[in-house]
């Protein structure tokens, strides 16, 4: 198979990477907090999608446009999540020991896991979406139809969510926050209503994501963790903080997994993407678009 | 946005993440099974010791005791295995329990414990059951995975444990003289598939071979190379993913590239969908598709859809065999039982688990002397017939057992196929094209 399918194979998924990961930055880089339950934001999303499908037409076999309609209501009902999340346990370690936020979020991650195993079993889920013809060829690529609507959703968050914070007053009250909380709170500011909707933001883009994954993957209830991994490798190559870093790392790692799958073995993916991520913490912490690479 | 990391704090952020991941990722990892388990908590028969009574007027009482998934992963598949413990048991002693070889009559005492299909667990439920609970006659716990460590537990004591939840070789290659397994061993799965592929009029020329990175789908991936390799079958692609895996895309790039006529997927349930979904997204057709693992399961139907259908899948029980049994008469008189208590249909693994039962039953009545050395050895010369077919193992202990084939057909929907003594229907082969359908 040509490398230049490879590398379409891996921007396609890649992006649905980003998107995961400008969440995790943001959080990352406006929390203070690495949220190792992120990817449990995806898998949640997902199912909000699948049931809301299953309730509503009686199946998880819908149309693209009805499927589309399921996205905002796994954005919305995420964002509650996580607003919650932060505001009730999220808040209370907050500047202390950084290994204590790393160890409440493993612990949310997990009850989360189990609570997902009890309530809908272990059982991977997939949404079918119904084309005429479900891929198409151009210049003698293979394109999904399905992973071209996922790739340009993906898309679509980020830029929406770069524009958010770019262009509006709780978008630069965010900004605000995560370059100096102090001085935000001293201008009036308020904080902790800040971090919790970023949580809320964060959560909810994840949790969007995981609606197309579900349509173009599947979905189980133990599935976050190897997100959230990605999510750090994607933002170590993107730098913390950075938007378009954690855009360019995610379909940066698309590409590399596949290339690796492709021209070695799949059995090789993990392997090089966590190598590379220690080459990048070596020689590059900062990441490639972060913020003070060059101090 | 400021990065207020300093390079000290950001690595040790990193290195404690990634330790915290990592670990995740193995524990994740470490759940992988071709068995089942199911339940909650712990289904207890009292007593202290492993058998009691028998003397006189008295019914003693066997324990038979063992570890299972009843919670986590596995424990929809779990379920099914305590499920049919208890219908055999209860049905066994409701009809005046065991008349063993010793002269005296038992009731059967069933001890499972929940080991959340975790191999530490399952080692300390076994040899807590033995020191305490002074069982002498195991059932197996669901998964190669636990099985294995479980079952030098029983080597160590020397104690018989009969399983119908692990088919790794790799258990029965350790040269323990004290494991019986229900299920046909791994390599064993894909071969009533290529037969079937290789009798049909026009045969295929190629296959491709996908496989998980688990101990079950390697050993199954083994058995097919080794089947592939006494056939006129060329091997055209021969990949290994790991469980993490969600996205097949590149692999079945490959497939279409080199023009595979069949597909075996060694792996679980989430990769047959993937695969199901995948192959019609990508567009790639091939004559024959099976799954090892999970793709005859009704939740894997009801995930894909139509996708679904054409799909192969082994199994090492047909629901509508009619095997003579000793407790409920037959195969369908148990489908019935099953159907009629818990409110589903058993699989194979309900009907393996029977088999566990009756295995230590037929034992029991024809040894002199109750001890687990003696039982152990009438297991092992016994021929028996059960509502999983007939039983009798070989000298590593494993059941004498082919795999059947069965195929999701768009009508009448799952039939076996093969082999031609016991199909329902024929083997729709070549599935046709996506463009087709």
């Amino acid at each position: 198979m040509a490398i230049t399918q490879f590398i379409v194979n891996g921007l396609l998924i890649g992006a649905l990477f980003a998107g995961i990961a400008v969440g995790f930055a943001l959080i990352w880089g406006v929390v203070d907090i690495i949220n190792l339950a992120h990817g449990e934001m995806v898998m949640l999303g997902g199912y909000v999608s699948f049931w809301l499908l299953t309730v509503a037409t009686g199946s998880t076999d819908a149309s693209p446009t009805v499927f589309l309609a399921t996205v905002p209501v796994a954005i919305a009902v995420l964002f509650v999540v996580g607003y919650a999340l932060q505001r009730t346990l999220v808040q209370r370690v907050i500047g202390t020991d950084i290994f204590l936020t790393l160890l409440v979020t493993f612990g949310i991650s997990i009850a989360i896991q189990q609570l997902a195993i009890q309530a809908w079993t272990a059982n991977p889920r997939s949404i079918q979406t119904s084309f005429a013809d479900p891929s198409m060829t151009v210049a003698g690529l293979t394109v999904p139809k399905m992973k071209l609507l996922a790739f340009a959703g993906a898309l679509v968050l980020t830029a929406v969510l770069y524009a958010f914070l770019q262009r509006t007053r709780t978008g630069r009250a965010i900004r605000g926050v995560a370059q100096n909380p102090e001085a935000a709170e001293l201008v009036g500011i308020d904080v902790e209503h800040t971090r919790a909707v970023t949580f809320g933001i964060s959560s909810g883009i994840a949790g969007g994501i995981g609606a197309f994954v579900a349509a173009i993957l599947t979905i189980d209830p133990q599935m976050g963790l190897i997100y959230t991994l990605k999510s750090f490798v994607i933002v170590v190559f993107g730098g913390v903080g950075s938007i378009p870093g954690a855009m360019v790392g995610g379909l940066l790692l698309g590409s590399v997994e596949e290339l690796t799958a492709g021209l070695v073995s799949s059995r090789w993916t993990l392997a090089v993407s966590f190598t590379l991520l220690i080459v990048l913490l070596v020689v590059k912490p900062n990441g490639l678009f972060g913020e003070g690479a060059d101090q | 946005m400021t990065d207020r990391q300093s390079r000290r704090t950001f690595l040790k952020v990193a290195g404690s993440t990634g330790a915290i991941g990592l670990t995740g990722l193995a524990g994740c990892a470490g759940g992988d099974g071709d068995g089942d388990g199911g339940g909650d908590g712990t289904t207890d028969g009292g007593g202290d010791s492993g058998t009691t009574g028998g003397g006189g007027s008295e019914m003693g009482t066997i324990k038979l005791g063992g570890s299972m998934s009843l919670t986590g992963d596995n424990a929809d598949l779990g379920q099914l295995y305590q499920d049919a413990y208890e219908l055999t048991i209860q049905r066994i002693n409701d009809n005046g329990g065991v008349e063993a070889g010793d002269g005296n009559t038992y009731e059967l005492d069933l001890v499972l414990r929940d080991d959340g299909t975790d191999a530490s667990t399952s080692r300390s439920i076994y040899q807590e059951l033995i020191d305490v609970e002074n069982v002498d006659y195991l059932l197996g716990p669901y998964a190669s995975s636990v099985t294995l460590p479980a079952s030098a537990v029983a080597a160590q004591n020397q104690k018989p444990m009969v399983e119908g939840g692990g088919a790794s070789p790799e258990i029965f290659s350790q040269g323990n003289e004290w494991i019986f397994g229900l299920l046909p061993t791994a390599n064993k799965y894909p071969n009533s598939f290529i037969d079937m592929c290789l009798a049909q009029d026009s045969p295929p020329e190629s296959i491709a071979i996908l496989a998980e990175d688990d101990t079950f789908s390697q050993s199954t991936a083994e058995g097919a190379r080794a089947k592939i390799e006494d056939s006129d079958l060329e091997l055209v692609v021969d990949q290994t993913f790991p469980s993490d895996t969600s996205d097949l895309s590149t692999n079945l790039g490959r497939v279409r590239d080199n023009d595979a006529d069949v597909i075996l997927l060694c792996a679980h349930q989430q990769h047959n969908i993937i695969l199901a979904n995948q192959m019609e997204s990508q567009d790639v057709n091939v004559d024959a598709a099976m799954g090892t693992v999970g793709s005859l399961n009704d939740s894997f139907k009801n995930e894909v859809g139509d996708n679904g259908d054409y799909v192969y899948g082994p199994t090492s029980w047909d629901i509508n065999a009619n095997f003579d049994d000793p407790v409920f008469g037959g195969t369908q008189d148990f489908v019935d039982a099953v159907t009629e208590n818990y409110d589903a249909s058993p699989d194979y693994h309900s009907a393996a688990g029977e088999a566990v039962i009756i295995t230590f039953k037929q034992a029991f009545e024809n040894v002199d002397e109750l001890t687990p050395t003696a039982v152990r050895d009438q297991i092992r010369q016994a021929e028996f017939s059960t509502a999983y077919g007939t039983v009798s193992f070989d000298d590593r202990g494993i059941i004498d057992k082919q795999m059947l084939n069965r195929q999701w057909q768009p009508d009448p929907g799952l039939q076996t196929v093969w082999p031609e003594n016991v199909q329902q229907n024929a083997p729709i082969y070549p599935m046709p094209d996506w463009s087709d359908r």
